[in-house]
């Protein structure tokens, strides 16, 4: 009888708590939607700029979320791109080449590294700013790229350790199959357990992604301003959502204002859902091709 | 031709951690024949044959005392000693597993496998080697119109023959065998076993079994591990 209870309550429990997490998801989305549906048309993105001239770059935008859309998406391809090869080698020689007390070691720092508060990493790298400022040179400032570079940091211990356990979960016999036949370590990590693990590597750059796209601790003290355009340049600053978003919500002077803010954030949600789906969309295709392709 | 030791092992020692698994084993295995280890679960018998091929070196924790020798043309080489590459080694000492482990690719990619890490991609040559392989395990009839199917879409007796095959395509002169048909049903089980008769004509078998009336139908020479010694029974 004590068991049936127990049963039915961790069962209970469990469509409670999945039940509540979609409602809540739900119902973030919702609020947003109601409440910046009314701001939803083209002059949110271009403001009074003609669509195709601001597309082409032709004309700048003033008024519109434009800039910091371009900039948003900049940012989180960049970080992504930088922090991906980097994440994913660190997390494949963990798995396969660290023997046991280097990825002891190891682990434990990049446990530390992923519990850094993101305004900590973005205290780092414009520090890291001011210095090549000093030394290098005194046309660096914060800019994209330090944004980037930052973001890349901050989500490389997720990369490496998804990695990492994507690879290391493969069972023993599939792990072992390539070397039996007399395949080299980098054979075997090319041919077998990358294609094996692609599924859960892929999940940890869509997590990444994510994570690039909604941070502003970091992007706040290396690079976005609230009104600068268009990035010409990885050395230049530039805009970005999220930093737009917490400035319209902590210094809105009318309602219209604060309208564009939800606007803005169903904007955010969209460019992060369509950069989910081409991350789909690429782990599908790379996943099928891997398995087809000799 | 005259019966002649095919690998040579001397006070072969095998310890995961401080651990020992395999205690001091002394034996000859005897060329084109099938040699059958017996013995209860988790004695090492697994790990006997991982320490013929190296295939123990893959995993962390475990290290091993003593010399494995095997007759390579007219030479003896302690296969630990450095004198053949390890890649080398464990294409001639093939090796097939418990349960079946085909890759996720076609049936034809799965065998030809071996080859592309050979590099040998030439296509008629590497087809006319994939055929004959797929013949050799009496799979050939049963697949040749699917040869571009997922390899584990094939049945679990099938996809064995398949790993069988994959293996065969090095021409290995010694072939390791870890409970081969245990995942499979007495049909497949049967199949494989013929299969085995078959090609001891053409290599050495070591394998590791867990069901005596098999061991008798097949083994030529049985050998019992138990807690880590072993003991030679026929």
């Amino acid at each position: 009888m004590n068991r049936r209870l127990i049963d039915i309550s961790v069962t209970g429990f469990s469509w409670a708590s999945g039940i509540v997490l979609l409602a809540a998801v739900f119902s973030i989305i919702g609020f947003l939607f109601v409440k910046g549906y009314g701001a939803l048309d083209a002059s949110l993105i271009f403001g009074d700029t003609n669509p195709v001239d601001a597309l082409l770059l032709r004309k700048p935008v003033f008024d519109g979320l434009f800039p910091a859309m371009v900039g948003t998406f900049l940012l989180v391809v960049l970080s992504v791109v930088l922090a991906v090869p980097v994440g994913l080698a660190t997390g494949i020689y963990m798995a396969e080449y660290a023997d046991g007390a280097v990825r002891h070691f190891l682990g434990f720092f990049f446990d530390i590294l992923a519990g850094i508060p993101s305004i900590i990493v973005g205290l780092f790298g414009f520090s890291v700013t001011v210095f090549l400022h000093h030394q290098f040179s005194g046309r660096i400032y914060p800019c994209l790229l330090i944004s980037a570079l930052s973001l890349a940091f901050l989500v490389l211990p997720y990369l490496i350790r998804t990695t990492q356990v994507a690879i290391e979960e493969i069972p023993l016999e599939v792990r072992l199959t390539a070397p039996a036949l007399g395949a080299t370590q980098l054979q075997n990590v090319c041919y077998v357990l990358i294609p094996r693990a692609l599924s859960g590597i892929l999940t940890g750059v869509i997590l990444s992604i994510g994570r690039c796209a909604e941070d502003t601790a970091v992007i706040m003290l290396t690079g976005v301003v609230a009104t600068t355009g268009v990035p010409r340049s990885l050395l230049s600053s530039y805009e970005a959502l999220p930093f737009y978003i917490y400035t319209v919500s902590s210094q809105y002077v009318d309602h219209r204002e604060l309208m564009t803010g939800y606007g803005a954030a169903i904007v955010l949600l969209l460019i992060c859902a369509s950069l989910f789906a081409s991350a789909y969309l690429i782990k599908y295709l790379l996943t099928r091709q891997f398995q087809v392709r000799f | 031709m005259e019966p002649y030791p095919k690998i040579h092992i001397e006070n072969l020692s095998f310890f995961y951690g401080s651990r020992p698994v395999l205690r001091d084993i002394s034996v000859q295995i005897m060329a084109h024949g099938i040699t059958a280890l017996v013995g209860p679960s988790g004695q090492g018998k697994s790990t006997f044959l991982m320490t013929l091929n190296r295939l123990w070196e893959n995993m962390s924790g475990a290290r091993m005392t003593g010399t494995v020798s095997i007759r390579f043309g007219n030479q003896f080489i302690d296969i630990y000693a450095g004198a053949i590459p390890l890649h080398q080694l464990r294409r001639k000492v093939g090796m097939v597993f418990q349960a079946p482990n085909p890759l996720p690719m076609s049936i034809f990619k799965n065998v030809a496998f071996p080859l592309k890490l050979l590099g040998r991609n030439k296509p008629d040559r590497v087809e006319h080697l994939v055929t004959a392989a797929l013949k050799r395990t009496f799979l050939w009839e049963e697949v040749k119109d699917r040869l571009s199917d997922d390899a584990r879409a094939l049945s679990g007796g099938q996809q064995q023959r398949l790993c069988i095959a994959r293996t065969l395509i090095l021409e290995p002169e010694v072939l390791l065998l870890d409970e081969p048909t245990s995942s499979l049903d007495d049909r497949a089980g049967e199949v494989i076993e013929d299969l085995l008769l078959k090609l001891r004509e053409r290599c050495t078998l070591v394998m590791v079994s867990h069901y005596m009336d098999q061991v008798k139908r097949v083994a030529d020479t049985v050998m019992e591990i138990a807690d880590g010694r072993l003991i030679e029974k026929r």
